[in-house]
């Protein structure tokens, strides 16, 4: 009896430039996080990259040992992970767990380490002296802002955000969406956002790679790939969110379920769910190819459906 | 039929369809550790010579039928005791006490410890605490006094054991059973069951037992555990039944007669690996499906 | 915190309370003559009994004899024995009797504690490899061995067979000692064998349940975090893992402290060694009820104490209960 596997990413290629927001878009299980953790390479037991290449700094992760990886993280890639309830170590104090990455990774005494945490602290909002608390006395925004203090801690190039706002209440969500956007212009950081929240990513990214089932079904500039959507996922994904100063509407949610990734839909993976997909559609992979100055979809019929749109919006 | 038992019906249906596939997966994933296989097999080898042991034991267990003490021979495969009895033919009866004590000591524990914890954590309130202050009282007296106490005044014999394991050892699977009621008590279910009208025993018995039942099964499998090690460390005090050629009471009697200053080893050496391995096929088997029931294992 | 302690301070009292009462019935329930309870089986006559039950106040009604067990309680009078014709049970229990055990105990849940712990938290780290399977075997094989007949067992290969250890006693019997060394020496070449035996016999449970509890830790998210910080596995196993898995385990150590005070009565036999276990099963077989009397009440209390102190600790180890 043999086990399955589940591929939950597949063929994603984008290239992120310096000081820019890339977001990454898409339902759940769609392979964002999945995203992250290869390239940082923290994939779970059973988790392995089978093929391709991430390219920092001139050098491939991919063929990088465990060892070698430990140096690289955090100095030149950090993560902030979702629901920072449980991301920190609930019996150390906040301080200890910001400056434990910069004791580790530079020559710094456990002193320097701290004054070090202190002024991170007070880079996101919160006040110095509160490095000696533990994670339990701050509230769901708070933790967020000691997450993002600690992954900072090393100057790194690239911070992954990932659901970095999902917990949060909407007033909170903005406040950090904002600090991480000031953050990023201070520190010339380059961002990669995950999320499924789509009002997320136009507030805070450039560029945007929309995921669907493993998958980048489109990407390119963030305006671009909002108002003049080459691929049915997106223009589905954005017309679900309602918007309040637009004519009232029933809403609109996409019919059926993500796929199972053990079994992925033969042919394009959304064609379940689209309702332009014909014969081609449910035998053939769509090409993942460059439609536009830097955007980019995998869609066998983008041209027709763009015109369809242009002709029912 | 009314609507309602219509549905009733139905949900039974399902829920046996449910119970089927859950039982194929969990054997499913079982099949695949080769510790629970093992621990399986060991079990029902011990099942079969329990059974079969007229037909396998060369002598009768309790009569004198050679020399005292004689060491093994072809004979006597495993020698003599001091009264002259085949030690083998008795450790192949003896199966048959260790199991019949362990596997029906076990279910009086759970079962009275599932009791207790299903009230004490479903009701709350002051039944909660009466009951978790007895609890509390039973765990604080030491398990092996009381049992020696408990079994100097119920006087020799297997059913007084099984009683004396049962009252020392219930108050865990109790706890544990407590725990995780309360914790079903809060779950969406639960609040349905009651919102639609069903009666408090309804709703724990097809709500709250069958989420209990993997837990009070790994707790089970421990209760066997230690059932058949009590039973063992009962007989060898001396506590046990003098008649029964129960392997911890084979012990008993070596122990008598100096087996380990006079170096009678083929008296000290095969009850001891009889239980061990008899403990340890259950051991295996309660590690395999811990591994498979718990989520949080799974989860890793 | 501090509403916190004065709360479990509370409960453990009332619990000790409970627990004095219910010592105090079940002794004397016990079927039959209720002079038993202090008179024993001894043959006496008619009016010696009848002489001894009104000294003893076993005329009076319960409640009044209960007020006076508490009494003596407080003062640390725990009755007279039977088998040793009117020795003070508290003497007989704070005595020789203790010291072994304490010390026999103390000794082997220590290293057993150290080793399954410390081992356990690297075969967590190490899952599934060889060296994981083959301690999760081994400890499943002692789990499963009685204690008693691993004692025995340790008797004959080690004693019988190549002699390197004593095959009974706290200390050769008739032998005299120039100084304390030579004394100590001897002591714990008998302590050997019970040493060893009892050491095994918990290793393999302490083993299972830290490694239990640290892969439970592996599955929190702040385990990712800290591997994302590209620590080293010393610091996230050690740091991160550790300090966080050994909390479930502080409660577990309370209970093993009834061992520390009762010891355990079954190695204690086998070995002959003079402590509190060997004791329990002597004055089972005697039906010294005022000892065993004394013994449930000395283990409960320690439990009960010792549970208390765990709570100390715990509120010390896990930040959250203390704010």
């Amino acid at each position: 009896m043999q086990e399955s596997v589940a591929r939950a990413v597949e063929n994603v290629s984008f290239t992120l430039k310096k000081g820019e927001t890339l977001g990454l878009a898409g339902e759940s299980g769609c392979g964002k996080t999945t995203t992250a953790l290869s390239i940082m390479k923290l994939l779970p037991r059973g988790g392995r990259i089978l093929n391709g290449e991430i390219i920092l700094d001139g050098e491939d992760l991919v063929k990088k040992s465990d060892s070698e990886m430990k140096v690289i993280r955090w100095k030149k890639i950090s993560i902030v992970f979702q629901g920072a309830m449980n991301a920190l170590n609930p019996v150390i104090r906040v301080g200890d767990q910001v400056a434990e990455a910069i004791i580790e990774k530079e020559n710094v005494t456990k002193g320097e380490a701290l004054q070090r945490a202190r002024s991170l602290f007070e880079l996101v909002g919160l006040e110095s002296t509160r490095v000696t608390d533990y994670p339990h006395e701050f509230s769901g925004g708070m933790r967020q802002r000691v997450m993002i203090a600690m992954a900072l801690a090393c100057n790194p190039y690239i911070v992954i955000a990932d659901e970095p706002v999902t917990a949060l209440d909407v007033v909170v969500q903005t406040r950090i969406l904002e600090l991480i956007k000031e953050l990023q212009r201070q520190l010339s950081l380059s961002v990669i956002l995950i999320t499924h929240d789509l009002s997320v990513i136009a507030e805070t990214c450039e560029r945007v790679a929309i995921m669907y089932a493993g998958k980048i079904v489109e990407l390119g500039n963030a305006a671009d790939v909002y108002k003049d959507s080459w691929h049915p996922y997106t223009e589905a994904l954005i017309t679900a969110f309602p918007s309040i100063a637009g004519p009232k509407r029933r809403f609109k949610s996409i019919p059926g379920d993500p796929p199972d990734l053990t079994s992925p839909p033969s042919g394009c993976r959304f064609h379940p769910r689209c309702p332009w997909q014909d014969e081609t559609c449910r035998i053939r992979d769509p090409e993942y190819r460059n439609v536009d100055p830097d955007h980019y979809v995998a869609c066998h019929y983008s041209e027709k459906f763009r015109e369809r749109l242009g002709g029912t919006v | 039929m009314t609507a309602q038992e219509r549905t009733e019906i139905e949900i039974a249906e399902d829920r046996f369809w449910v119970y089927r596939r859950k039982l194929g997966d969990f054997w499913r994933l079982y099949r695949k550790s080769s510790l629970g296989k093992l621990g399986l097999a060991m079990v029902f080898a011990f099942v079969t010579v329990a059974i079969a042991a007229p037909w396998i034991a060369p002598y009768d267990p309790f009569s004198f039928v050679g020399d005292p003490l004689l060491k093994p021979s072809s004979t006597y495969i495993l020698g003599t005791d001091q009264v002259g009895r085949d030690i083998f033919s008795r450790l192949i009866y003896g199966t048959r006490i260790s199991l019949v004590v362990g596997l029906v000591a076990s279910a009086m524990t759970i079962g009275l410890g599932t009791l207790i914890g299903l009230v004490s954590g479903y009701l709350g309130g002051r039944i909660d605490n009466v009951l978790m202050r007895i609890t509390d009282l039973f765990i604080i007296l030491p398990a092996l006094p009381l049992m020696l106490i408990m079994a100097s005044i119920l006087g020799k014999g297997i059913m007084n054991i099984i009683i004396v394991i049962t009252v020392v050892g219930w108050t865990a699977t109790a706890r544990m059973v407590r725990s995780q009621t309360m914790s079903l008590k809060e779950r969406p279910f639960t609040e349905a069951s009651r919102a639609i009208g069903s009666t408090d025993l309804h709703t724990i018995a097809r709500h709250i037992v069958p989420n209990v039942f993997p837990l009070v099964f790994a707790s089970g499998m421990i209760a066997i555990v230690d059932a058949i090690l009590s039973e063992a460390g009962l007989s060898f005090l001396g506590f046990g039944d003098p008649g029964s050629p129960s392997w911890g009471m084979v012990l008993h009697f070596a122990d008598l007669a100096g087996s380990t200053v006079n170096g009678y080893w083929w008296y000290i050496v095969p009850p001891g690996i009889c239980i061990m391995l008899l403990v340890m096929g259950f051991a295996f088997i309660s590690y395999s499906t811990d591994q498979i029931l718990n989520p949080r294992l799974r989860r890793r | 915190m501090r509403d916190y302690l004065v709360k479990r301070g509370a409960s453990a009292l009332v619990t000790l309370g409970l627990a004095i009462v219910l010592n105090f019935f079940l002794f004397r329930i016990m079927p039959g003559d209720p002079t038993r309870t202090v008179v024993g089986d001894f043959r006496v006559t008619a009016e010696v009994r009848k002489a001894l039950v009104h000294q003893f106040g076993l005329d009076q009604p319960l409640w009044i004899q209960f007020l006076f067990y508490v009494q003596n309680l407080f003062m640390g009078n725990l009755g007279v024995s039977f088998q040793y014709r009117g020795t003070p049970v508290a003497s007989i229990i704070f005595g020789r009797r203790l010291f072994n055990t304490f010390i026999l105990m103390g000794s082997s849940i220590s290293v057993a504690l150290v080793i399954g712990i410390i081992v356990g938290t690297i075969a967590a780290w190490k899952r599934e490899s060889k060296s994981d399977v083959f301690t999760v075997i081994f400890s499943l094989v002692t789990y499963s061995m009685p204690v008693f007949w691993l004692g025995m067992m340790i008797i004959l290969i080690f004693g019988y067979y190549l002699g390197s250890i004593p095959i009974a006693g706290t200390i050769t019997v008739g032998l005299t000692y120039s100084n304390v060394f030579e004394y100590a020496a001897d002591y714990l070449h008998h302590m050997t064998g019970p040493f060893v035996t009892l050491t095994l016999s918990f290793i393999g449970y302490y083993f299972l349940i830290m490694r239990d509890s640290i892969l439970d830790v592996f599955t929190e998210d702040y385990m990712l975090t800290a591997k994302a910080k590209g620590l080293s596995d010393r610091k996230i196993l050690f740091r991160h893992a550790m300090r966080n898995a050994t909390l479930p385990i502080v409660s577990l150590i309370a209970v093993e402290v009834t061992y520390l005070f009762g010891g355990a009565t079954m190695t204690e036999t086998v070995f002959s060694w003079y402590g509190i276990g060997r004791l329990v099963y002597e004055a089972v077989v005697m039906a010294d009820y005022p000892i065993l009397q004394g013994i449930f009440v000395v283990m409960a209390v320690a439990v009960i104490a010792a549970n208390f102190c765990a709570d100390i600790v715990y509120a010390f180890l896990d930040p959250r209960i203390r704010y």
